[in-house]
């Protein structure tokens, strides 16, 4: 299970012509991960680094990251929004949380704006930081995942099965058949409750108390499905490096009945919500994103496929059991946050039916669901990835030559957060600040690591 | 346009029985260890990401359940002696209440005398966000809190009770004590999650090292129904648990 192709050159050289993926620093090493149709790229770079932000977006926190928390050396730069408050005296800020309305994750944005309209949405990330990456140095293997799954709970499967995958890729134990199977469940599981969590967020943004209560309702019923499996209502506790922890209960007539019911419930909500115009029309032309915006910040997941994007991991290069299951990727191209609506009502439809189909699969075929790994090899590299419910979550390992591993992760939000603010310069109003925020479906946890 | 008034009708009754009728097995939510016939082993201890497992001074098993983060490596070591049981009673108004098997539940606290609703502020402190999506499930139909007079407040003047996730990161403490400052007396605290309660996986601080706790529900995350459980034995109320 190779993934990392290595490159020699510039990464300056790579823009139009590879989606920049990760700028991972190890233990002294600077790593960049690009993907290109059919895989990973990654080249060596030494520091210090041209700081290509300005031009290139998406690198903008990546490198703000490397140099606050791994002290990599880049030249000085201002925010963008401290920029325009010089210029125009007619804006001014506010802050916005991080003690905000209740239930939901600590966030710290300034805003700026001069009345109505939005100038520029300042992100102030990394107040949750726990220090996750240094964990996952610190632990034997067999913890791994239950660490990784503790980055954030709604993505507890995709961040899991990123670290295992690169764990696996370094000892070359590759999960048996039955255990990818498994993990197609788990994954499009944890796909299904992160999307109707979305459909209640993004019902009540356009106060439809309703819509809100019973995606709502349906999010319980998955998550309750979920532990039926699993015995945890986040599916932790599953994923094992080369393959599963335990063999889980195989579903039961009446748990695939159940399924069945909250499909045929979730088709009938999401044909309601997209028929009401009330819920169409605030989410229409808000906060759009074009195709070559898209690009600049390199998005991944439903967020770039509402943009015209039509990348997914799980068909290309496609992993573990998804290209013998197969699967339509839906494409929008408007780029607001009606299209990124649109794509989760067409994902969830998909993910019930890989569900389905995983589940007879898992009747076919036997077999083992544990391949035991062996110690990581001192001077191993590899690349973990996985299509988490937001997108491409990766998970860059180093093991140095004394046998100490150094990891890196890059969550899908880490690449939202900044589309998302970039959505809401200079064209919204402040009634579109929350709904695009919960249009992205960001995780603030994910980020800050 | 879809009448979503006469959708909500239709779908009748969603909501739990609980705490007039005992739990469903569904509701239950988090697996936690239990300790058998168990002996201790440094071994075993070892196995423990959180290192929740102790001996007692007679060199009894001892499981912190404020610790514990249900990862279940535990009972893979010892799988005669150690199971995995689905519970929502895990909580306590003390922290040694939570060591296993000498567990003590919440006990009734101050507001047990009195019969007005409850004002809670949640605050994020540095969560994974696992407890932050339990507390929108439980005001969802599923769980409904507003029906036992409990429900959230975003402003800290209007708040008796700080529900805290997470284990307090450098950036988010100062604030987390500025939340508590200005909240009017009477006034309490509520650790929720195991990183709440203990720092679980990150840290060796929970909320109680920067404020008094007065109820602690520890889990990874804990389900609705546990927290849920824990504020009406804590506020005085009867819950049928059987």
């Amino acid at each position: 299970m190779s993934t990392l192709i290595p490159m020699a050159g510039d990464l300056a050289a790579w823009r139009g012509r590879a989606r920049f993926a990760q700028l991972a620093v190890l233990g002294g090493e600077v790593r960049q991960v690009l993907y290109r149709e059919g895989g990973y790229l990654v080249l060596r770079a030494e520091p210090p680094l041209p700081r290509l932000g300005e031009s290139w977006p998406a690198l903008y926190w990546a490198e703000l990251e490397a140099e606050r928390w791994y002290g990599l050396a880049f030249s000085a730069q201002e925010g963008q929004g401290r920029d325009l408050l010089d210029s125009n005296p007619q804006l001014f800020a506010f802050p916005y949380g991080p003690v905000r309305e209740t239930q939901s994750e600590a966030i710290f944005h300034r805003i700026v704006s001069g009345g109505e309209r939005i100038a520029a949405v300042e992100l102030r990330p990394f107040l949750k930081r726990r220090g996750v990456e240094r964990r996952l140095g610190e632990i034997p293997l067999a913890w791994l995942p239950r660490v990784a799954e503790r980055l954030a709970a709604l993505s507890s499967v995709a961040d899991s099965l990123a670290v295992a995958r690169a764990a696996e890729a370094a000892t070359g134990a590759v999960p048996p058949p039955r255990a990818e199977l498994w993990r197609v469940v788990f994954a499009e599981l944890e796909r299904l409750y992160n999307h109707l969590d979305y459909f209640a967020r993004q019902a009540a943004t356009a106060t439809l108390r309703v819509g809100e209560a019973q995606a709502a309702t349906l999010k319980e019923g998955v998550q309750r499905l979920a532990e039926q499996l699993s015995a945890s209502r986040f599916l932790r506790g599953l994923v094992a490096v080369g393959g599963l922890v335990a063999e889980p209960p195989l579903p039961s007539g009446s748990w695939l009945a159940e399924l069945d019911a909250l499909q045929r419930r979730a088709a009938a909500y999401l044909d309601r919500l997209l028929a009401t115009e009330l819920f169409v029309d605030r989410l229409e032309r808000s906060g759009a994103v074009s195709r070559q915006g898209a690009l600049d910040f390199c998005l991944v997941g439903p967020s770039a496929r509402a943009s015209g994007l039509g990348q997914d991991l799980r068909v290309d290069p496609g992993y573990g059991a998804y290209p013998e299951l197969g699967l339509g990727v839906p494409i929008h191209e408007e780029g607001d946050a009606l299209a990124r609506c649109r794509v989760r009502a067409e994902e969830l439809r998909i993910s019930f039916d890989l569900i389905q189909r995983a589940v007879s699969a898992l009747r076919r075929v036997g077999g083992p669901v544990h391949n035991p790994p062996g110690p990581l090899p001192p001077g191993s590299e590899a690349l973990g990835y996985a299509e988490g419910p937001r997108g491409e979550t990766l998970a860059y390992l180093r093991c140095d030559a004394s046998g100490q591993p150094h990891w890196a992760l890059r969550p899908a939000s880490q690449l939202l957060w900044p589309a998302f603010a970039q959505g809401m310069r200079m064209s919204s109003s402040q009634m579109d600040y929350i709904i695009n925020q919960v249009s992205f479906h960001p995780l603030q946890a994910a980020w800050d690591r | 346009m879809p009448s979503w008034t006469w959708q909500g009708l239709r779908a009748g009754r969603q909501t739990t029985r609980y705490p007039k009728r005992p739990p469903e097995p569904a509701e239950l939510g988090m697996s936690w260890p239990s300790l058998g016939a168990a002996e201790f082993s440094a071994e075993l201890a070892a196995s423990c990401p959180t290192a929740a497992i102790s001996a007692s001074s007679q060199g009894e098993l001892r499981i912190d359940y404020g610790r514990c983060i249900g990862c279940g490596i535990c009972a893979r070591h010892r799988p005669e002696e150690i199971a995995m049981l689905r519970r929502c009673d895990v909580a306590s108004t003390a922290r040694a209440g939570l060591i296993a098997p000498e567990l003590l539940g919440p006990a009734p606290g101050p507001l047990a005398r009195f019969r007005g609703s409850l004002h809670l502020l949640h605050f994020d402190a540095g969560s994974d966000g696992g407890e932050e999506s339990e507390l929108q499930q439980l005001v969802s139909p599923a769980y409904d809190l507003h029906r036992l007079g409990i429900f959230f407040t975003p402003s800290p003047r209007h708040a008796d009770v700080l529900l805290v996730t997470g284990s307090p990161t450098a950036a988010l403490s100062p604030g987390l004590l500025e939340v508590y400052a200005a909240m009017p007396a009477p006034k309490w605290v509520v650790a929720y999650g195991t990183d709440a309660v203990s720092g679980g996986l990150w840290s060796e601080r929970g909320v109680d090292a920067y404020l008094p706790v007065d109820l602690y529900v520890p889990g990874s995350p804990p389900s609705p129904l546990a927290l849920l459980r824990s504020l009406l034995l804590w506020l005085g109320k009867e819950v049928v648990d059987t």
